[in-house]
């Protein structure tokens, strides 16, 4: 419950994304923010009055997408993409990931994901698919980039043996996908997630410079990987507290030592900017990996494979494909029951409803 | 007695450094203890007189840098208060800044013309 409130009023006020945002608003750039906070939270209000004062920029505004929720995601980009002639997109920055602090249970998504995996690649995947065409219809002279967030634990990820997976994969529900639901371990699955982001990054490059422009201009849209470090950030923090008062009460003792080995969210938020502003990363190939500022290689060459990039965009359309279908169906089957209970309360109303729309 | 203490504090409460300090704090006390110099302290060259003669008797420390290393250079670190502890904990500051500089990271040195550019931002999910 406290926890519930807590998230509410902190939401986007702290962390390496609003410093990010901070950065490029007070450079000019009109910032979007996707939140999952009400957008009349009067404590986001106020946070998005401070960042437009702060920064003398008064073109930020805020979305809401729940990111834990693959409908959620699909209104809000189905609605982006629904727009003639299209909507302009310089940039888009996926900051926005979750880890489960050790020990603790893991949870799970609207959709019946692990939210690690959930929110970590499958939200950023599903956003991405279909935000693609917008991407895609940028005109030729403008620089698109699509900034993926990740970290250095990709380097213990561990993807799914997809094969095995497909043939046992008369499971309903793509969850099963998800690694490690048996033996659960949350730095693993983040890693994990983290490793499957990357390989659809370097997928989702592909996809976009495969694409053949009507106006057979060559692709715009470039994809960096940014390896932020390791900051003082409400996601780490509740890793190190391990989401307890106890561990909270440890780590104000113990801050001194955090405080002299972890970024600032300002100064994870550098590597970002850097990816956003430096000119090199808006010519050539893209797919570029970029760390303390400078392009460096992903030690992990799966990456690279094209095999299993293909294997992996391909189980993840298709665990988004059925988690969708049972979603739709679940919101159906409440919909109905809510009407029911409307309809025992009301009866007179919703049948007037009903007779009038049968009208129409 | 007391007259000297409510001099001495008074005048105290006023001065500004340490030499002005002193100065004040000789003043008073010479005031007090020899009632006749207030016909001195009235006639200025007189009293200025005798107050730099009392001054050269009292070692004031050194408060503008160059001079502090002078001293530290002649009379050794002890004559100057807090010597050794600075000393001491100089090293230690820089050791602290050169880790923090080490584990901050790079900083960004790029600029761009952000003006008009539409950016979408996902923001961390565990504020």
């Amino acid at each position: 419950m406290l926890q519930d409130v807590l998230t509410d009023v902190q939401g986007g006020t702290a962390g390496i994304g609003a410093e990010v945002v901070r950065g490029l608003a007070s450079r000019g750039a009109q910032i979007v923010l996707l939140v999952h906070q009400p957008l009349t939270d009067p404590f986001f209000v106020d946070y998005i009055e401070d960042l437009r004062t702060q920064t003398g920029n008064e073109l930020i505004t805020a979305e809401y997408v729940d990111l834990t929720s693959l409908h959620s995601i699909r209104l809000f980009a189905t609605k982006w993409v629904d727009n003639a002639p299209p909507r302009r997109l310089d940039m888009i920055i996926l900051c926005a990931n979750t880890m489960t602090p050790s020990g603790a249970k893991p949870t799970m998504t609207e959709d019946g994901l692990e939210s690690t995996w959930g929110l970590n690649y499958v939200a950023n995947f599903h956003l991405l698919s279909i935000l693609s065409p917008a991407l895609r219809a940028q005109p030729p002279d403008r620089d698109v980039r699509i900034i993926f967030g990740t970290c250095a634990a990709y380097l213990g990820g561990q993807l799914p043996d997809f094969d095995g997976k497909q043939s046992s994969a008369k499971a309903k529900k793509g969850a099963k996908l998800e690694p490690g639901q048996s033996d659960f371990t949350p730095t693993n699955v983040y890693a994990t997630s983290k490793l499957a982001l990357m390989t659809f990054a370097v997928a989702f490059q592909k996809h976009l410079s495969t694409y053949v422009r009507p106006d057979k201009k060559p692709m715009n849209a470039r994809v960096i990987m940014v390896d932020p470090g390791w900051s003082r950030t409400p996601g780490m923090r509740r890793f190190l507290t391990l989401g307890s008062l106890w561990g909270l009460a440890l780590y104000l003792v113990t801050y001194p030592f955090w405080w002299l080995v972890l970024k600032s969210p300002d100064q994870g938020a550098q590597t970002f900017l850097y990816a956003a502003m430096e000119a090199q990363y808006g010519r050539g190939e893209g797919s570029y990996f970029l760390k303390e500022c400078r392009k460096v290689n992903w030690t992990r060459q799966e990456i690279e494979d094209e095999g299993l990039q293909k294997k992996l965009w391909e189980s993840s359309s298709k665990t988004i494909v059925v988690l969708e279908k049972e979603g739709a169906k679940r919101r159906a089957v409440e919909k109905k029951e809510k009407e029911k209970t409307e309809g025992k309360s009301s009866a007179k109303e919703a049948n007037g409803e009903a007779k009038q729309r049968k009208a129409k | 007695m007391s007259d000297t203490a409510a001099a001495i504090s008074a005048s105290e409460s006023e001065c500004r450094t340490v030499g002005a300090c002193r100065r004040q704090k000789v003043d008073a006390q010479s005031r007090v203890m020899t009632p006749r110099a207030s016909s001195a302290a009235a006639d200025p060259v007189l009293a200025s007189h005798r107050r730099s003669a009392l001054l050269d008797l009292i070692p004031v420390p050194p408060t503008m840098p160059v001079n502090i290393l002078a001293q530290a250079f002649n009379e050794g670190l002890s004559s100057i208060p807090l010597g050794w502890t600075v000393v001491k904990l100089a090293p230690v500051f820089a050791v602290l800044y050169l880790l923090k500089w080490f584990f901050n990271g790079a900083v960004n040195k790029s600029e761009r013309n952000m003006h008009s550019k539409v950016v979408m931002v996902t923001v961390s999910w565990d504020d």
